[in-house]
């Protein structure tokens, strides 16, 4: 808490005081002398003539220059107002400047996470804000904003992601470097990779138990250098973090450390803190006789978590005792149904004192890292005391309330969509069948059914086939069932063992050469599908272009491959060639789709451009003669 | 802690798989009665011989477990019905009568009297066939024969020309509801049978109930069902996808003569087999889908992105006929805008074009 800083200024052409109070959240300016009309046009206390904005409000300061006979200083706030105050003397100003400023850039830290988070998520008012001690964090919300066009500007985020993900940036160098797709136009169907991206990257890691992370690696000197057998050396490493965490979590230990470590150098210290019974009681585990015992740290083994003894939480907790008549959760654990008549074992006098200061540890930390937790999971105390209302209230005795159901209303329009009776499929089937009356095809089919008491014998009999039908379907289930193991072999074992070792290379020339294809297939059919006249006159040509350069690489590499096999006879070579395009010729069948598209519109407008543009000229010269 | 934790009565791996052999086989047919498929089948099988071929087929599924099981369900184009078993009838009483000696009146009357059970079933000549196996095959021909005598040609035209779709939808999801009534809901027993469908289907033209298809094929999908499709005549158009997405096998068949072959190779193996087997099944699928609007089949279509429903044509009122979500007009009108290449906004076209604009205006303002 600062010293409250006033300063004499002018507001209105009145006399007052701007202050800046002690917490340095609020300015206010307060006229010395009472006004006469109580209206304030300027969002000043209509009572006392008083302005009061608050320091999170400010938007921006803006002074007189210093060559200008007065010193004013303009604040606006980002409601959009402004407050303009004269200063008697550029010290005062300079002065008030330095103030604002410092109490601006303390507060903008916090600032900076409490505003997106006001902005993102509701983040519920926590009055346990001041009793948290877990270590702060910022919220994962990235500083510079999930905009699209923040996104496609920042260059080092892209590059991040691109490290990140080897095949983006294969893609990316293909298609940009190489091939000169705009990398605008790169980025814009990948916004969703970014945004991810950076979220990911502004994500920190949540408070834990920091004293659970420290693990003492033991290292045994070993013999050769001389070390007597089985003297170990217990390494530690603590960064300033953990230390810092350490603090946070246990103040026992920081008070340990207040007391004792101007006399006693700090790596003693700490080397003495982990060896120590200390550690072991805040870590969980049970003290045994064998710990060796340190004077220092046992002073503290006492006190719990806090630093508090027992004497002292006594005192604490005397206003708080709740007489056991009344004590509704002591008496809805102490059932002596539930677990027999011996007390939980939480309660009884036998255990060992170090169980229970165990688990009690443990929930409390737990309960301090979750509560430390910035956001979301937290409920507002006023919550909670309504949950509690609410289940303290009798119930039972309200008057049975109606029960309202809620209507739902079947939405009848769409029994036309699943309607089966064929009437419109009829329609389109009608050819088959058509020479066949329906009583007939009727007939036909009763006819050949025996009736029950028919010999069924025969009937079956009738089943069998001549062999040479059995055998066509034989070898038809057979074709198949070669066929299906052919593809599904090389996807269920992952070894490729049918393609041909020379196919490796050129396959991997030609996935890359078909990722940049598709690539610049999808920008061209969203820009000549959008209808814009100004994508078509700018972008289109070049996709165009583009298009039909991936083309003519696919078929360069087709060409590649097959010339490295020239050996082979020319029929041969043929049959080659025809294989490798059947790697890509689905590709290739869609580039030439798309080419074609392109140039039969490209002719049917002009076309329409020539035929309208005749027209109208032939109207015009029949318009001159006036 | 690891080894308290009460986990090992969760069966791992290979003690699941060797429960799931022991079950027993539910097999669920549906056989596609529509008269036009049958009656145009000139080169192809007559009904007759196919349902030899699949009562033949039945019997060997029964005769691999002593516990399998079958359903025999018609699809006809105006009702789905059950072939076997036919609800209503006690088949655990069928007592043994001596044949056509006695049996002359009281066959009458069982034909007639339309399949009411009365506890007793005329038995035919043949004593000498394994139990189960009769009772299906004569259940399954008597429930056939009095589904087509009773269907009048009335039922099956429209128009003056027949109808081709059957209740494939109602068929497929009557077969799923009875599986899920045999396997008993889940618990912690596991299922009481492992499932599966068999489709024999003859008629083109399904995309009327593309949306119905489709829900049963993802609820057997959940439940683990495969369909597997036996196809005669025209390829149907989503029948494929419901082999593939249930993981059961798509046949169509070159040699319809040949079915019973069909059936007892490819489509025999029960599903624990199959882990193991190749099948023979179609690779490639028409995985085109109808539109909600008109049910004509799509490759290239329009999607609410909300209810993922799918059209042909962005919908003229601006919302989505399932989810009712209105769509926004700006959107809608982009979709529709057709691709421009060609512009006129070429330097010296724009001059012309003020140099018309200008004396447009002077020929229309009063002449000197």
């Amino acid at each position: 808490m600062q010293a409250p800083f006033s300063v004499p200024a002018l507001y209105s052409k009145k006399k007052g005081t701007i202050s800046v109070s002690s917490g340095r959240n609020v300015v206010e300016w307060s006229p010395s002398v009472a006004p006469l009309d109580a209206i304030d046009a300027n969002g000043g206390d209509p009572l006392n003539g008083t302005v009061v904005v608050r320091l999170d409000d400010i938007a921006g300061l803006q002074a007189s220059p210093a060559t200008h006979a007065k010193a004013r200083l303009r604040i606006t706030t980002t409601s959009h107002t402004q407050f303009t105050f004269e200063l008697p003397t550029r010290a005062n100003l300079e002065a008030l400047k330095a103030v604002l400023a410092a109490a601006n850039a303390v507060s903008s830290s916090s600032s900076a996470a409490q505003s997106p988070s006001a902005l993102g998520t509701p983040v519920p008012a926590t009055p346990g804000a001041a009793s948290r001690s877990g270590p702060t964090r910022k919220l994962a919300i990235p500083s510079k904003g999930l905009s699209d066009a923040n996104l496609l500007a920042d260059k080092t985020l892209q590059q991040s992601l691109m490290k990140s993900n080897g095949d983006l940036q294969q893609q990316f160098l293909d298609a940009v470097v190489q091939q000169s797709l705009p990398s605008d136009q790169f980025w814009r169907p990948r916004i969703p990779l970014l945004r991810m991206h950076s979220l990911v990257l502004a994500q920190r890691r949540g408070p834990y138990n920091v004293l659970a992370t420290v693990k003492p690696v033991s290292t045994m000197q070993s013999e050769a250098t001389g070390g007597a057998a089985g003297a170990a050396q217990v390494k530690v490493s603590l960064s300033p973090d953990k230390v810092r965490d350490i603090f946070a979590q246990y103040p026992v230990v920081r008070r340990a450390y207040d007391e004792n470590v101007p006399p006693l150098v700090e790596t003693t210290f700490w080397s003495r803190f982990f060896l120590s019974k200390l550690c072991r009681k805040l870590r969980g585990e049970k003290i045994g006789l064998n710990d060796a015992p340190d004077n220092i740290m046992d002073k503290y083994l006492d006190l719990d978590e806090y630093g508090t003894t027992a004497e002292q939480r006594e005192l604490e907790n005397e206003n708080a005792k709740i007489m056991r008549f009344v004590d509704v959760e002591a008496n809805e654990m102490d059932d002596s149904q539930r677990a027999g008549n011996r007390p939980d074992i939480t309660m009884r006098q036998t255990t060992h004192k170090d169980t229970l200061s165990m688990i009690r540890t443990m929930n409390k930390l737990s309960q301090k890292i979750v509560e430390s937790v910035e956001g979301e999971a937290q409920q507002p105390v006023e919550e909670q005391e309504q949950l509690k209302q609410r289940e303290l209230a009798l119930q039972d005795l309200e008057p049975a309330r109606a029960v309202s159901h809620i209507g739902l209303h079947l939405h009848r329009s769409t029994d036309s969509l699943y309607s089966s009776t064929a009437g419109k499929a009829a329609d389109a089937l009608a050819t088959q069948g058509n020479g066949l009356g329906a009583s007939k095809a009727l007939e036909s089919m009763i006819d050949g059914l025996p009736g029950s008491t028919g010999s069924m014998p025969e009937l079956l009999n009738s089943a069998v086939p001549s062999s040479s039908t059995i055998s066509h379907a034989q070898s038809q289930v057979f074709d198949l069932i070669h066929a299906r193991r052919r593809t599904e072999g090389n996807l269920r074992d992952g070894d490729d063992s049918v393609t041909p070792a020379g196919d490796a290379v050129t396959l991997r020339d030609l996935k890359l050469s078909h990722t940049t294809a598709i690539e610049f297939l999808h920008h061209f059919w969203a820009a000549l599908l959008s209808g814009e006249p100004s994508r078509a006159v700018s972008a289109l040509p070049l996709l165009v272009g583009s298009v039909e350069k991936s083309k003519v690489r696919l078929d360069a590499i087709v060409d590649q491959h097959v010339n490295q096999n020239a050996a082979q006879g020319p029929t041969k070579l043929v049959q080659e060639k025809k294989r490798v395009q059947g790697y890509v010729q689905i590709t290739l069948d869609a580039l030439q789709s798309a080419t074609k598209t392109y140039y039969d519109l490209v002719k049917e407008q002009q076309a329409a451009l020539t035929a309208s543009t005749g027209q109208s000229e032939n109207s015009t010269d029949t318009g001159t003669p006036h | 802690m690891n080894a308290v934790d009460g986990s090992s009565h969760v069966p791992q791996d290979g003690l699941a798989s060797e429960l799931e052999e022991e079950l027993p086989s539910l097999l669920v047919l549906v056989l596609d009665t529509s008269p036009l498929g049958w009656g145009a089948q000139s080169a192809g099988i007559s009904l007759r011989e196919a349902v030899a071929s699949l009562l033949i087929f039945i019997n060997s599924h029964l005769a691999l477990n002593h516990s399998n099981e079958v359903a025999v369900i018609a699809a006809h184009p105006t009702c789905v019905k059950f072939l076997y078993p036919v609800p209503g009838e006690d088949y655990s009483t069928v007592t043994q009568k001596s044949s056509a000696a006695a049996g002359a009146e009281e066959s009458l009357e069982e034909t007639n009297s339309n399949g009411q059970s009365n506890g007793h079933n005329a038995v035919p000549s043949d004593a000498s066939m394994y139990r189960q196996f009769r009772v299906v095959n004569e259940s399954v021909m008597k429930q056939l024969e009095l589904l087509l005598l009773a269907t009048s040609p009335a039922d099956i035209e429209h128009n003056g020309k027949m109808s081709d779709t059957t209740l494939m939808s109602g068929a497929l999801s009557v077969s799923l509801a009875y599986i899920n009534r045999l396997i008993g809901g889940v618990n912690d027993d596991g299922p009481k049978v492992r499932a599966r469908i068999m489709v024999v289907s003859v008629c083109s033209d399904l995309s009327s109930q593309y949306v119905p298809i489709m829900n049963c094929i993802f609820a057997a999908q959940k439940m683990k069902v495969p369909i597997d499709i036996c196809k005669i005549g025209n390829n149907t158009g989503f029948l494929e996808q419901a082999a593939d997405t249930t993981g059961g096998v798509y046949m169509h068949l070159e040699h319809p003569r040949g079915m019973i072959q069909y059936l007892l190779t490819a489509f025999l193996p029960d599903r624990v087999l199959r882990k193991h087997l190749v099948l023979p099944t179609q690779s490639s699928i028409d995985f085109r889908a109808a539109c909600f609007c008109h049910n004509r089949i799509v490759d290239i279509g329009y999607v609410c992105n909300i209810c993922l429903s799918i059209y042909c044509q962005p919908p003229a009122d601006g919302s989505c006929a399932i989810c009712d979500t209105i769509f926004d007009p700006r959107n809608l009108a982009d979709l529709l805008k057709k691709p421009v290449v060609v512009t006129a906004a070429a330097p010296k076209k724009a001059k012309k074009k003020k140099k018309k604009d200008s004396e447009a205006i002077s020929s229309l303002t009063p002449g000197p």
